[in-house]
């Protein structure tokens, strides 16, 4: 325990130092991706509904990172895998800020962690700018031609095929429309799962290759549910792919849905 | 349709009419429901759409009215047309916001000694195969003013269609003796599953059935959607979501509730729906407040009935804002002053008073997060009735031991859920439940003991609350999530959301 946080007090003066330095020669540091697996902290920060703050410590820095933008978040007591770019964002947590930022309910349990505000504000919930608007908003304006092949990315979370609220939701309702709207001859659903896994922390994650099926198949429902037309749909599997995102490894964990006017 | 099916339900209208009395109806004698009288409703007594009724109850008084210019046939609603004697209203008392209180159900007993068509053992008892006359058999109506809902198992989803369950059910204790019954049990030739639940009021329903969003955070799907009007539908109607549509709705409660025919002719189900739809409910005056719709409050039916259905709350729209005028009241009787301004503050707690939502299911394993901080306007966040626009399947907490204490009347079940099968997220893979609620329309582990959020209109009629009737008084419900979620309200603040409930 005293080695840990000697090495925790050691690494995070580094990072200190190191940031500072940068600061002062006026070198843009380039954002850095984290990734580790930690027992979330939640911090009871009341700004309002869902304003709590989700912490994690980083076993590898020893550095509180702050998870709270991430699209779904944390479940104390629950293991959680991270990934996530430093935003470089002022501290209203108490950690870090990572943005964007993905985490992962993991199997394993852990002790529940809840910690008091300590002075930290933490930040209203704001909607965010794309989201599915209310069936009783104004019809939405529907996209007009020429239509070309586009492709949309839809995110997961590692092992799992939900489509997360205001994030993954959006852009399979996008996907949907666009196929409306352009009278798609085809709608290609291609499901990735992470097969080969990576290893962190001397665990070996991976999925299963069949997952990359089911979020296709998921996906292909989901626009069926908006309206598209199923026999214009179909889905294939692939075991791996190039990641896209800023995010490397929530990139392999994957569908493209690919319109085809 | 088929012609010899036509012929039938034609027949069954109009001899169902005649019965009622029904024709003509809106040239009958005005009945006027006298407050200090009796507020049943019995079977075949008209109803005038042209006009309101008012029924006194013991914080004040409830009205209900109607929206529309109906058939005759809607009349049928009224009317005795189940095979056991029953009515819709039967159990869809207008004085009750229609649904049904403990009071009234009691009240009936005393009246009847179970002659009444109410206490029909289908549903009206603790099982079928218990004698009617005996006031034990009613044990769980009489008590908490539940009904048995049987459902197959395993059984079909909202659309209909068989589901592979994912988890087994073993019967651990059998209070009823339904469960274990070689008829009407899970060991049945035709296994069934006994739960026992309160009857939802069938008003406001315009409320019920809107839809806010295509989309459900909580389940990350589209809704379903009704295949024939192919618009999407709320999945909100009942306790465990299995009525995708009203119609699909009334149609099976006039086959297991009121012994029916096989299946209800599309004209009746017309009929019993535009009744419903155009039905709204709330309580119009308080004993302490007064007129609910004075002094710059918006309560009673009038307004709800004004008001577009399916919008969600916001810090710009908050819920139950109808009250908020009554922050200032400044009426000359200082009671009345006192209650009304306990009122607005009531509805200003219901969104603003923040509480760590925790370990419930439907909340907090989807991607809220667990715990998230929130108010009871996170699930009750319908402007104007307070259901969950989403549609909201929540557990949270009065069906699933250890979260809730085991209820002794009730039935109890173990649940394993297959290895397979994703867990329930707090409770894992092993555990108990007094109701699988939403489980049963999906097969799912995780759906264990998820139920629907409900209205708020008319609460002060139709006690007791939650679906299993496990809180006798407003005070015991606020009680209920204080405890649950370790709220800590002051004694103002539970005084203060209390009296709003008791005037919605």
């Amino acid at each position: 325990m005293t080695r840990y946080s000697w090495c925790m007090t050691w690494q995070t003066l580094l990072a200190t130092a190191i940031a500072a330095l940068a600061g002062s020669t006026g070198i843009a540091a380039a954002p850095k991706t984290v990734v580790f697996a930690a027992c979330p902290i939640y911090r009871d920060t009341d700004n309002g509904r869902k304003s709590g703050c989700w912490l994690g410590d980083d076993p590898a820095s020893g550095l509180r990172f702050d998870v709270s933008d991430a699209s779904a978040r944390p479940w104390i007591g629950r293991l959680m895998l991270v990934e996530g770019v430093e935003a470089g964002t002022a501290d209203v947590c108490g950690g870090r800020v990572l943005s964007p930022v993905r985490v992962s309910i993991l199997e394993e349990r852990c002790p529940e962690r809840l910690i008091p505000p300590e002075g930290h504000p933490s930040k209203a919930s704001l909607l965010p700018e794309d989201f599915i608007k209310p069936l009783y908003f104004p019809p939405r304006k529907k996209a007009e031609p020429p239509f070309a092949q586009r492709s949309f990315e839809v995110l997961f979370d590692l092992g799992s095929a939900f489509i997360n609220y205001q994030d993954s939701d959006t852009v399979t309702e996008r996907a949907a429309h666009y196929a409306q709207d352009s009278d798609a001859r085809a709608v290609h659903v291609q499901g990735f799962a992470d097969s080969a896994g990576f290893d962190l922390q001397g665990v070996h994650y991976a999925e299963s290759a069949r997952l990359g099926q089911i979020r296709a198949e998921k996906v292909a429902k989901i626009l069926i549910g908006y309206g598209v037309a199923a026999q214009r749909i179909d889905q294939r599997a692939q075991p791996l792919a190039p990641s896209a995102t800023p995010l490397r490894l929530t990139g392999l964990r994957r569908v493209v849905i690919t319109v085809v006017p | 349709m088929k012609p010899v099916r036509l012929r039938l339900a034609r027949i069954v209208l109009i001899a169902a009419l005649a019965a009622a009395g029904a024709v003509g109806a809106q040239t009958a004698p005005r009945i006027d429901v006298k407050p200090a009288g009796p507020n049943w409703w019995p079977e075949g007594r008209p109803f005038d759409p042209s006009r309101s009724y008012s029924f006194p109850n013991q914080q004040g008084q409830l009205r209900l009215l109607s929206d529309a210019a109906l058939e005759p046939t809607a009349q049928l609603f009224f009317s005795a047309i189940g095979a056991n004697g029953r009515a819709c209203v039967t159990c869809h008392q207008p004085a009750d916001a229609m649904s049904l209180s403990v009071k009234t159900i009691q009240d009936r007993w005393r009246a009847t000694q179970g002659a009444d068509p109410l206490f029909d053992v289908s549903d009206g008892a603790n099982c079928p195969d218990l004698p009617r006359d005996r006031e034990s058999s009613h044990s769980l109506l009489l008590a908490r003013g539940l009904f048995r809902i049987a459902r197959a198992w395993p059984g079909v989803d909202i659309e209909g269609k068989p589901y592979q369950p994912e988890f087994t059910i073993e019967v651990l204790r059998d209070p009823t003796g339904c469960n274990s019954s070689a008829a009407y049990g899970l060991s049945g030739k035709t296994p069934q599953i006994s739960v026992f639940r309160r009857p939802r009021p069938a008003a406001n329903l315009r409320f019920i059935e809107a839809v806010g969003f295509p989309y459900d955070p909580k389940t990350g799907m589209p809704l379903a959607r009704d295949p024939q009007s192919k618009g999407y539908v709320s999945e909100a109607l009942l306790a465990d979501s299995r009525a995708l549509t009203l119609a699909h709705q009334a149609a099976e409660a006039l086959k297991s509730h009121m012994g029916f025919m096989p299946e209800a002719p599309v004209e009746l189900l017309g009929a019993l729906l535009s009744l419903e739809r155009s039905l709204h409910t709330a309580q119009s005056h308080d004993r302490w407040g007064r007129s609910l719709s004075e002094d710059g409050a918006k309560g009673g039916p009038e307004f709800l009935a004004q008001q577009p259905a399916g919008r969600l709350q916001s810090t710009k729209a908050p819920i139950w804002s109808e009250f908020f005028a009554w922050k200032n009241s400044e009426d000359a009787d200082p009671e009345v002053r006192a209650f009304r301004r306990s009122v607005a503050r009531g509805a200003a707690l219901f969104a603003e008073r923040m509480f760590l939502v925790k370990d419930s299911a439907g909340v907090n394993d989807t991607i809220f997060g667990n715990p998230v901080r929130n108010s009871c306007a996170m699930c009750h966040n319908m402007l104007n009735v307070g259901i969950d626009v989403a549609p909201g399947r929540v557990d949270i907490g009065n069906v699933n031991p250890d979260f809730s204490r085991v209820d002794p009347d009730l039935p109890l079940f173990r649940i394993r859920c297959d290895k397979g099968a994703q867990p329930h997220a707090f409770l894992g893979r092993d555990f108990l439940t007094q109701d699988p609620g939403y489980a049963l329309t999906t097969g799912k582990c995780a759906d264990v003991g998820k139920i629907v959020t409900q209205q708020l209109r008319g609460l002060a009629a139709r006690a007791p609350y939650f679906a299993n009737g496990s809180a006798k008084t407003l005070r015991e419900l606020v009680d209920v999530y204080d405890r649950r979620y370790d709220i800590r309200f002051s004694e103002q603040e539970k005084t203060d959301l209390t009296n709003l409930l008791s005037v919605l």
